[in-house]
């Protein structure tokens, strides 16, 4: 009952106020595209991504030739649903459609399931104390990865080849009309073996920043910037000399809200292309989102 | 008595299977060369340093270092576009192989822990220690290991060799 009347009173107020929609934390910018505000019970998205301009990063850092599809194209459906005022979970599977000039194939992704914990949720009277929440999720290998490929243009790669397990803190200043936020991730792969190798991983860190501002009521805008740094990738059992990467992208989030149940999103991303970038894959990317709350 | 002390060893070597029956068709080897026909292959598995030994003439060392082999590349290795080349191989005298076989070979990007396809690959011998190697095929630039793995005469043996594609 109390939980019930503290969603409520969150409802009306987001009902009035727009500083309310940052309630859904967006400090990890796009890697969990569906988050959940605290009045919302549950919510589905339909994203729509088209990721281009693919180019191979060597240890030294040097952009190489295209390699894979040229165009990597992915539908992902998510559903998020609220187990407690504190906690959501939600569950996404993508379809992936790659494609060169005159080839494509498609198939399913990886899908994984994610766990948003608020520690500390946000307050309307206290906006400069961050929304804190501990996010854990985990992928699932299903998907052909790049170990398997027997196509010359990676058109039968859909997911990493790897089930990975990720726990990170996500921290998010929403309340006030400029919004800041960062989430700390770390990303733990487990083994898997091809033929007679067993590969593995190196551990994972991924850093997001983001900065974001309402521009009305219902709509948002939300720049950021990741990098993910990889130890070395282990061969049975042997680290892997020159295998560890890092990776740096820059993205840009608009929300518009058509009411406030349903939300459409763009964003941008650019893979790759500043600062260090090693053992990475450049590449852009184009989201096109519908999100809808129930 | 005396003959039979003279032949048992002979007799028990060629039981065993370690010395060629007719002795005239087989000289003695080099030193470094692989062990004569008739002999068990000896497999061996390539470390990384023993599978890093390049030579200043360009031939690079097998995990025994008793096989060597140099790669004559008529353009630079570019990604995403079948590529030939000539594989070179020769035992440690430099001298050609009897017998010798490529038994594998796989375009590896060791650093990111996949291959590449090979269904159109084709090995083809030109002579006793040339091949042909077409359609090999880089899915991405970067550096990878072509790893060869050859059989001749009582020896199975195991090269990579390092390249960089564009």
């Amino acid at each position: 009952m109390k939980s019930f009347l503290v969603t409520l009173m969150f409802a009306l107020f987001a009902l009035n106020s727009g500083f309310a929609l940052a309630c859904a934390s967006c400090g990890s910018g796009g890697d969990d595209p569906l988050n959940l505000f605290c009045y919302e019970q549950a919510k589905f998205y339909l994203g729509v991504t088209r990721n281009t301009f693919f180019k191979t990063i060597d240890p030294e850092g040097t952009v190489g030739k295209d390699g894979g599809p040229q165009f990597k194209d992915t539908v992902l459906f998510s559903m998020g649903e609220r187990l407690t005022f504190d906690t959501f979970y939600t569950l996404g599977w993508s379809v992936i459609r790659n494609s060169v000039a005159n080839r494509e194939r498609s198939g399913l992704g990886d899908p994984s399931v994610t766990l948003r914990v608020a520690v500390i949720p946000q307050m309307a009277d206290k906006p400069w104390v961050p929304q804190v929440s501990v996010v854990s999720a985990y992928k699932q290998s299903f998907a052909r990865g790049v170990q398997e490929s027997s196509d010359v243009s990676l058109l039968d790669v859909f997911g990493t080849g790897y089930s990975e397990f990720r726990l990170g803190l996500d921290l998010w200043f929403g309340m006030n009309e400029y919004k800041f936020g960062t989430a700390q991730v770390f990303t733990y792969s487990f083994a898997n073996t091809f033929e007679d190798l067993t590969l593995k991983p190196g551990n994972a860190l991924r850093s997001t920043f983001t900065f974001g501002r309402m521009l009305d009521d219902r709509s948002k805008i939300v720049v950021g910037v990741n990098r993910t740094g990889k130890a070395k990738l282990e061969q049975n059992s042997v680290l892997v000399d020159k295998s560890d990467s890092e990776s740096w992208s820059q993205f840009l989030t608009a929300d518009w809200g058509i009411d406030d149940l349903r939300t459409i999103r763009l964003s941008y991303s650019a893979n790759s292309y500043f600062f260090t970038n090693k053992n990475a894959s450049r590449s852009q990317s184009l989201t096109l989102a519908y999100l809808r709350a129930l | 008595m005396r003959l039979l002390t003279f032949f048992a060893p002979a007799l028990l070597a060629i039981s065993c299977g370690k010395i060629q029956v007719n002795p005239e068709t087989s000289p003695p080897p080099a030193e470094g060369s692989p062990t004569p026909q008739g002999c068990r292959p000896e497999v061996v598995v390539a470390s990384e340093e023993q599978t890093r030994t390049l030579t200043s003439d360009g031939f690079m060392g097998s995990a025994s270092n008793r096989v060597f082999a140099a790669l004559n590349l008529q353009n630079e290795l570019i990604a995403s576009a079948y590529v030939d080349f000539q594989l070179k191989i020769v035992g440690a005298n430099k001298l050609p192989i009897s017998n010798l076989r490529v038994v594998e070979f796989v375009p590896y990007m060791t650093i990111h822990g996949h291959g590449a396809p090979t269904k159109k690959l084709k090995i083809t011998k030109i002579s006793d220690s040339e091949f042909d190697v077409k359609n090999v095929f880089f899915t991405m630039s970067g550096p990878w290991d072509l790893k060869i793995v050859l059989s001749a005469d009582c020896l199975e043996d195991e090269i990579v060799f390092p390249v960089t594609v564009k």
